[in-house]
């Protein structure tokens, strides 16, 4: 990506031709992220949106190295993670944290909330108790709990939207400098995911966070991102601002995807979703060339043949495909 | 007006559990026409998927059913009939799909062996025909290659097509009323957006009646003749589609569709969330059950329990003591 | 069922709770067939810790006048084949029984548990060998085990707790194995690698507490099937060697004059039947238990 010169302090995150293979069990190759870059500033929050299956959370684990990405760098203010070795990243982990999908799956059942949010402190610092205890009342205050009354209990005598506030405070303890979000608000009913964006956005307010904000519903992340980027198959199809990326969708994967968003509205003519019907090819054999022409209504000859590159079509716009869409 | 397909009238199903007896519907009362789509909404625990269960008969044994309750389908009272007939209804004239695909198919049977074994219990069709008819019930759900597809077993299929099997399998007797519980939230966008469309379809081809439960109120937006919107165990809110949307007069209707995310605001905008948490359906609050929740409380919400009242243009109903029309913000 | 969880305030629960806890308590309600074998147990460990301050004949003291006798004045159980008190026998027998009961699944769990946790957390080749190796040790039978080890290292009461210990590993590590996995790949295991926790510390703070409970349940299994071995090993000479008494030793030496005096051999068998049956009723009840409270918390 052509980002100029001088941008190139605030850059905090920078993910270059990452691959994430493991191994399909049958011998064969799961191709789950197949070479993607990206940058995020400083103080920005970059969306990925795709629906299940196409690398998204495989790429956020890739950047927290959990496991490690097959190739590839991942620059976290500039020390590349992937080449760091073990006892040299483990101090590193307080700058780059994550929240999870399942609010229950991610709090240790027979731990005390006292004990999970203190963890990343038990693990990093060097606290004396009294002080410890003072930073996990206030960041549990800070994320809207009350502490006398949480520290004490254990998970399951929490609701969902509870216990993602508390693997909130747990992620932000250490004050880290990212924060990677994966699917946080999915499993959460609607008043509730409406509590907790407001909470994410207050957070990266007041803790000068920058965001990797991985979702399946556009809406969701349009609304907390500044720039997203669209993922299909392992690969990168297209990467705008915001705005302009739900306004002018130049890959024909994106404009689908937008369609399809079911729009509470019956004013809202149902938008015709412009794919060829038929099935997700598998992970394991993607199709040649470019990996969405499968289904792409717009499909030509070169599509197969040869697999496109990201192209700037406008400042900070990126498409990847040999017909974008205009207009 | 004709006869209403199905009435429910004063449906009260509770649940006993350790804690004292849980009230999952408190009084639902509704009538569905032959043709028509009713969406049903709300959130977790709001009993939307515990109705769906009560109309079809097929509740936990430690449930115990309101004494008022009745359940009338076609000029007959479901409360009466026994569980013979009850099964003979089931799958016949009533059909149901659930969330998941993969756990309400049988992955050692072949799709078109579910969808015959129906089609020769309730219509005794023979093995062949059955087939025949299953090949063709799966052309009709939009999937490719059905003569292929049918002989294959569920695993060997995607979500998507599960579902559509499923549907198939649903619409094998020509039920006149299908229930779909939350039938795409497993589902990728693009997916439901086809499956959503299928089902429309369907309900309109052959003028079946439909409830269609769901969490998202954009499901129901443009696929619903009428929507109730569900909370705490009753309907707060019922009207017209387009009504509903355009003249919202419940507060926690409208409260839902503020705290919707939008693809058309611009970034970062905050969303009106709604503060609290539903009330506890064992110990329910005095009064209006959103009360605790709403920003247009009065003293009288507190004390008195609002009916579900029906404006004399019979179109829109709301169980709200000052009901507004607070519309949602643009 | 309901659809979905209910959002619960902490604080609004309270209320209900106390009515709802006494609900729980009332249902739930212990009976006879859980505390009558606890009582037993719990006489019978009693006896064996304090059986040297009894005043319990000697064990191993011979009554040449009373060979065989039947229940009499001077032994209240009868004496045995050469006329040694049978009450005594079995209080010191006891000894045996409940220490090889406890110890020897109690080695088996620790060092299936070690074995278990890093087959289940680390995946991989340490699976695939801890496997193999499981596999072998099964392969190979559990008699042939004990019999060398009490011919190479005598027939004393640590080699018969560390040879039956052995037995225990394979099922104890499977089981630890098992339950690491379901809970090594849950999500609050990754963030506590992404906060840069030690292998040692997930092990021991985030997996351990959880995989606790399936093996306390698999030790009260264990116990009772570890008294009948044990009594099965002193029925073929292969446990502690005489005159030190267990209760699998003095059936065998009973079996020889059933038809005369059947005493012998039939007051221990009786006991170690009510004991053994003792430990599973009260096993099974606090495994019930055990599987409520994960149900619960989980």
């Amino acid at each position: 990506m052509n980002r100029q010169r001088q941008d190139d302090h605030d850059i905090i995150l920078a993910v270059r031709d990452l691959v994430v293979e493991h191994d399909g069990g049958d011998g064969r190759t799961v191709h789950a992220v197949s070479g993607i870059s990206f940058d995020i500033r400083r103080g920005e929050t970059l969306g990925l949106v795709g629906e299940s299956g196409c690398g998204k959370t495989s790429a956020a684990r890739a950047v927290m190295q959990l496991p490690r990405p097959t190739r590839g760098s991942v620059h976290l203010e500039g020390m590349n993670l992937a080449a760091l070795p073990r006892k040299d990243l483990r101090p590193l982990r307080a700058k780059f944290q994550m929240i999870f999908q399942d609010p229950i799956a991610s709090l240790n059942p027979r731990r005390r909330v006292r004990d999970i949010v203190g963890g990343p402190l038990a693990v990093q610092g060097e606290l004396g108790t009294e002080e410890k205890n003072r930073r996990i009342a206030e960041v549990l205050s800070d994320v809207g709990l009350n502490a006398e009354q949480t520290m004490e209990r254990l998970p399951h005598e929490f609701s969902g939207g509870q216990c993602q506030r508390i693997s909130l405070a747990r992620a932000i303890i250490l004050e880290p400098k990212l924060l990677i979000c994966d699917e946080p608000v999915s499993a959460l009913d609607v008043s509730v995911q409406a509590q907790i964006l407001n909470l994410l956005e207050e957070m990266k307010a007041r803790h000068a966070l920058t965001m990797l904000f991985i979702s399946h519903d556009l809406a969701v992340v349009k609304h907390i991102s500044d720039r997203v980027a669209v993922m299909y198959l392992g690969k990168l199809c297209e990467l705008a601002p915001a705005e302009e990326l739900y306004r002018h969708p130049g890959h024909p994967y994106t404009a689908a995807l937008l369609a399809a968003v079911p729009a509470p509205d019956p004013k809202r003519p149902l938008g015709r979703i412009d794919m060829v019907a038929g099935e997700l090819p598998s992970p394991t054999d993607p199709p040649s060339g470019c990996r969405f022409r499968t289904r792409c209504p717009h499909a030509q000859p070169l599509c197969a043949e040869q697999e496109p590159k990201a192209g700037e079509v406008s400042p900070g716009h990126t498409i990847a495909c040999h017909f974008p869409l205009s207009g | 007006m004709a006869m209403p397909l199905l009435q429910v009238i004063d449906q009260r199903t509770y649940f006993e559990t350790g804690r004292g007896l849980l009230r999952a519907v408190d009084g639902v009362d509704f009538e569905l026409h032959q043709g028509r789509t009713l969406g049903v909404v709300g959130e977790s625990g709001c009993g939307k998927t515990v109705l769906a269960r009560s109309i079809m008969g097929l509740l936990p044994s430690n449930t115990r059913v309101g004494e008022g309750s009745r359940i009338i389908f076609d000029g007959r009272d479901l409360g009466a009939l026994d569980e013979k007939s009850l099964r003979a209804l089931r799958g016949s004239e009533i059909a149901m799909i659930f969330q998941d695909p993969m756990t309400s198919l049988n992955p050692v049977l072949t799709v078109g062996k579910q969808i015959g074994e129906t089609l020769i219990r309730h219509h005794g069709l023979s093995r062949h025909a059955a087939r025949g008819r299953a090949v063709e019930l799966l052309r009709d759900v939009g999937i490719p290659q059905p003569e292929v597809r049918v002989d294959q077993y569920p695993h060997q299929l995607s979500g998507g097509m599960r579902q559509r099997v499923a549907i198939a399998i649903a619409l094998s007797c020509q039920p006149r009323l299908l229930i779909a519980d939350e039938p795409t939230t497993a589902l990728d966008v693009t997916v439901q957006a086809d499956i959503l469309d299928l089902l429309r379809r369907q309900q309109i081809e052959r003028d079946m009646s439909m409830i269609l439960i769901t969490h998202d109120m954009g499901v129901v937006a443009g696929r619903s003749d009428e929507v109730a919107v569900m909370y705490a165990g009753r309907i707060v809110e019922w009207a017209e589609t387009p009504e509903l949307f355009r003249n919202t007069r419940m507060p926690y209707t409208a409260a839902l569709l503020n705290s919707i995310p939008r693809v058309d605001d611009p970034p970062h905008r905050r969303i009106d969330a709604i503060a609290g948490r539903p009330p506890d359906l064992i110990h329910p609050p005095k009064g209006c059950l959103f009360a605790p929740r709403c920003g247009h409380v009065e003293q009288r919400c507190r004390r008195h329990s609002p009916p579900l009242q029906l404006a004399s243009d019979g179109t829109h109903a709301q169980a709200c003591w000052f009901p507004q029309s607070v519309g949602t913000t643009p | 069922m309901v659809d979905g969880t209910y959002d619960e305030t902490p604080e609004a629960e309270a209320d209900g709770q106390a009515e709802a806890i006494a609900a729980h308590r009332r249902r739930n309600r212990l009976g006879p067939i859980f505390w009558i074998p606890l009582v037993w147990i719990v006489f019978v460990v009693l006896l064996a810790v304090l059986a040297p301050s009894l005043g319990l004949q000697d064990p191993a003291d011979i009554d040449f006048l009373a060979l065989q006798a039947p229940p009499n004045e001077d032994h209240v159980l009868g004496t045995d084949v050469l006329g040694r008190d049978i009450l005594a026998r079995i209080v010191y027998g006891a000894r045996v029984s409940l220490t090889v009961g406890v110890a020897a699944p109690l080695i088996g769990l620790v060092l299936g548990l070690m074995i278990g946790i890093m087959a289940g957390y680390y995946r991989g080749w340490t699976d695939e060998i801890v496997g193999t190796a499981i596999d072998t040790w099964l392969a190979v039978p559990g008699l042939v085990i004990l019999l060398l080890f009490s011919v190479i290292f005598g027939g004393s009461l640590p080699t018969v707790c560390i040879g039956l210990g052995l037995l225990f590993i394979p099922a104890a590590a499977r089981i630890t194995r098992a339950t690491t996995m379901n809970f090594a790949n849950r999500e609050f295991v990754l963030a506590a690698r992404a906060m840069g926790a030690s292998d040692l510390r997930i092990l021991a703070l985030e997996i351990f507490p959880n995989i606790v409970w399936p093996l306390v349940a698999y030790i009260l299994i264990a116990i009772p099937i570890a008294v009948v071995i044990e009594g099965a090993l002193s029925f073929l000479g292969l446990s502690v060697a005489s005159p030190t008494p267990s209760w699998g030793g003095m059936i065998a030496e009973g079996r020889e004059h059933l038809e005369e005096t059947p005493h012998i051999s039939l007051i221990p068998t009786a006991v170690m039947f009510v004991t053994v049956l003792s430990f599973n009723l009260v096993g099974d009840t606090v495994r019930r238990r055990l599987a409520d409270l994960r149900d619960r918390a989980i």
